[in-house]
């Protein structure tokens, strides 16, 4: 895997179950993804669409009752199905790093941020504690911290949700990663402040070369930032395409109804006609059988849906699991 | 950090004024006539007696006559004198107050020593074998009543291996080692009982705290769970433990009475108890005051202490 060039992350089959009192519930369900050096992934998908707990499986941070397989799992030449944990812990922090919805629980609350910066550089051993100090200090300056030396200092409650995120950012960075995981960091901020962090994550993203998977629900940064987009509904990839593609010709209903939900300003306003909205819920996991998970709310749906759908590919990168385009 | 200290101080001050009030007016309340149990049941009967002894010890005169001088008095650390034995009650107090801090320390010290690791134990193994067993330990170390565990204490370190004694006190400045020989069963019982509540704190803030996205966080740096759980749940889930261990040590120091008496530890507590049968009301006093003025700077010590653990507090407290 390493000789194909610059992938970075490549997962086969990769499954996320957690065993509940009410049975095994499939999180992430059979997800393929691959992920280059230098590209922006998008992981687009509803709350409970196994967005975030992919994120945490692809971290190696999923704790038990939570149980991860994969039939097929490399990140950076290494082989994770059987990488044992104190390697993954090499790796993580310095190799793949991640940031956070919420950067103030993200923050330690009794440590001054640019030690929890300046931590990641002990922990691998990459720096003395006075080195450390000082390019966790320089590091904070690049990510927009005015005062940076002095800001340092602080304690996570003292700086702004946008300051902390800068912060959060500046920990995911200071390693120089390969691959960074975003789990929707612009979510708990100001409208204002969402633009520039996400211009300083593309910024140092470029910057370090790396890959960076940004999971979000919001298809306004997904056209913003992405290359390409992953669509997850209920634990499964529904499509999968580059970002042009996407937006011109959505093949699955379920990104269909997800673009079609989204208000167009261009558009001339009509009074009255309501925004276009998926009905409906995702699945309970638990009670998922076989077929298409998003029949019950497709307006499309027909009697072959109740089987399994196959993973089609319409063209070059662009691939839906869609009874739709079957036999075309 | 001064400014912080600052206003905790004063309100130190505040608190201990104001329990001193407290102290004088509840013992002018309590039933019972000190020269009646001075003189005995038979001289109790004749006034006139009763009357010069009241006189006598300044019994007579107003309330607030007696609390006046009293205050008087403590401000230049005259507590007055015991009913009994005439005593300076000051010099008692100073004399047994350390001793009973020591216990109370050796306890505390020992049950955070054995309760702090076993909550994390119990909140790092959950649902798993070592998890529970910690649990269970630290549960029967504070169902056992002292009077039981400091009994089999002696029965195990006294009598079966015979290397500690049963009880008793001796000086430290007479013989050391024999001094922290005596204290060190009085002081186990109380930190055996102590360390279930240690253990059982510490277990509910950790778990609570292990769920945290910054521990995560510290995982998702490359921190081992075990290291995420050590460097980054700890010390931020022990500032509510620190809490009520502080409150619960203001307790134990007039809560030793059954380990003072267990063990012939000649504390503040025993002779708080032997006052009140005596209606001795300077020693009453004097005892009170002083379990006072260490509950509140024991408070002072515990503030300071969070104030350096959590920067948050700083801030916030008035």
């Amino acid at each position: 895997m390493r000789n194909a060039g610059d992938v970075v992350l490549s997962a086969r089959r990769l499954v996320t179950t957690f065993d509940t009192p009410s049975g095994r519930l499939r999180a992430v369900d059979g997800l393929d993804l691959h992920l280059r050096l230098g590209e922006v992934v998008c992981l687009v998908g509803e709350s409970g669409s196994g967005k975030s707990v992919t994120g945490l499986s692809l971290m190696g941070l999923i704790d038990p009752p939570g149980h991860v397989t994969c039939d097929e799992f490399w990140f950076d030449g290494h082989d994770l199905t059987t990488l044992p944990e104190s390697e993954m812990e090499r790796l993580r922090g310095r190799r793949i790093a991640m940031i956070f919805q919420e950067p103030l629980s993200a923050l330690n609350p009794s440590r001054r941020v640019g030690d929890q910066i300046a931590e990641v550089l002990r922990i691998h051993g990459l720096a003395s504690r006075a080195e450390a100090t000082r390019r966790a200090v320089e590091l904070l300056g690049r990510v927009g911290i005015d005062d940076a030396q002095l800001r340092a200092r602080s304690y996570p409650h003292q700086l702004s949700g946008g300051q902390r995120q800068r912060v959060t950012i500046a920990i995911a960075c200071i390693g120089s990663p390969r691959l960074i995981i975003a789990d929707e960091p612009t979510t708990a901020l100001d409208v204002t402040v969402q633009t520039q962090i996400l211009d300083l994550l593309t910024e140092m993203q470029t910057s370090l070369g790396s890959a960076l998977l940004f999971i979000t629900h919001d298809l306004g940064i997904v056209a913003e930032l992405a290359d390409r987009v992953v669509v997850l509904y209920a634990g499964q990839v529904v499509e999968e395409a580059a970002v042009e593609d996407l937006y011109r010709t959505p093949g699955h209903p379920y990104t269909v109804g997800l673009l079609a939900s989204v208000p167009d300003v261009d558009a001339p306003r009509k009074r009255g006609v309501a925004l276009a909205a998926i009905p409906g819920t995702v699945p309970n996991l638990l009670e998922v059988g076989t077929g298409c998970r998003f029949r019950e709310r497709c307006d499309r749906a027909h009697d072959r849906c109740g089987a399994e759908p196959p993973m089609i590919t319409l063209s070059e990168g662009h691939r839906v699991r869609c009874w739709l385009y079957a036999g075309r | 950090m001064l400014g912080y200290l600052g206003r905790r101080f004063a309100a130190a001050a505040i608190t201990l004024a104001l329990a001193c009030a407290a102290v004088f007016a509840s013992i002018h309340l309590l039933p019972g006539d000190p020269v009646a149990m001075l003189l005995g049941e038979q001289a109790g009967a004749d006034p006139e007696v009763v009357q010069k002894m009241r006189g006598q010890l300044g019994l007579d005169r107003p309330l607030i006559e007696q609390f006046i001088s009293w205050i008087g008095g403590l401000a230049t650390g005259d507590l007055g004198r015991s009913l009994r034995t005439g005593e300076p009650v000051f010099a008692d107090v100073m004399v047994r107050l350390p001793r009973s801090l020591e216990l109370i320390g050796g306890g505390l010290s020992i049950a955070m020593l054995l309760g702090i690791p076993l909550g994390v134990v119990a909140a790092r193994g959950r649902g798993r074998v070592a998890g529970t067993a910690a649990s269970v330990a630290a549960i029967a170390g504070f169902s056992a009543p002292v009077f039981v565990s400091g009994i089999i204490l002696v029965i195990v370190f006294s009598l079966w291996l015979d290397i500690l004694p049963s009880s008793g006190f001796v000086e430290f400045a007479e013989d050391p080692t024999m001094h922290l020989a005596c204290l060190a069963l009085p002081a186990t019982a109380i930190g055996i009982n102590f360390m279930g509540v240690v253990a059982r704190m510490t277990r509910a803030s950790l778990s609570d705290t292990m769920t945290k996205e910054y521990v995560r966080l510290a995982r998702a740096k490359g921190l081992s769970r075990d290291a995420a759980i050590l460097k980054h749940a700890l010390p931020n889930a022990l500032v509510p433990v620190i809490a009520v261990i502080g409150i619960r040590a203001g307790n134990l120091l007039g809560g030793t009475v059954i380990v003072e008496a267990l063990f012939d530890w000649p504390g503040l507590s025993s002779m708080l108890v032997s006052a009140v049968f005596a209606r001795d009301y300077p020693v009453i006093q004097g005892a009170l005051v002083a379990i006072f003025a260490v509950f509140v700077l024991i408070g002072l010590a515990i503030d300071t202490c969070q104030g350096i653990v959590d920067p948050r507090t700083r801030e916030s407290a008035a």
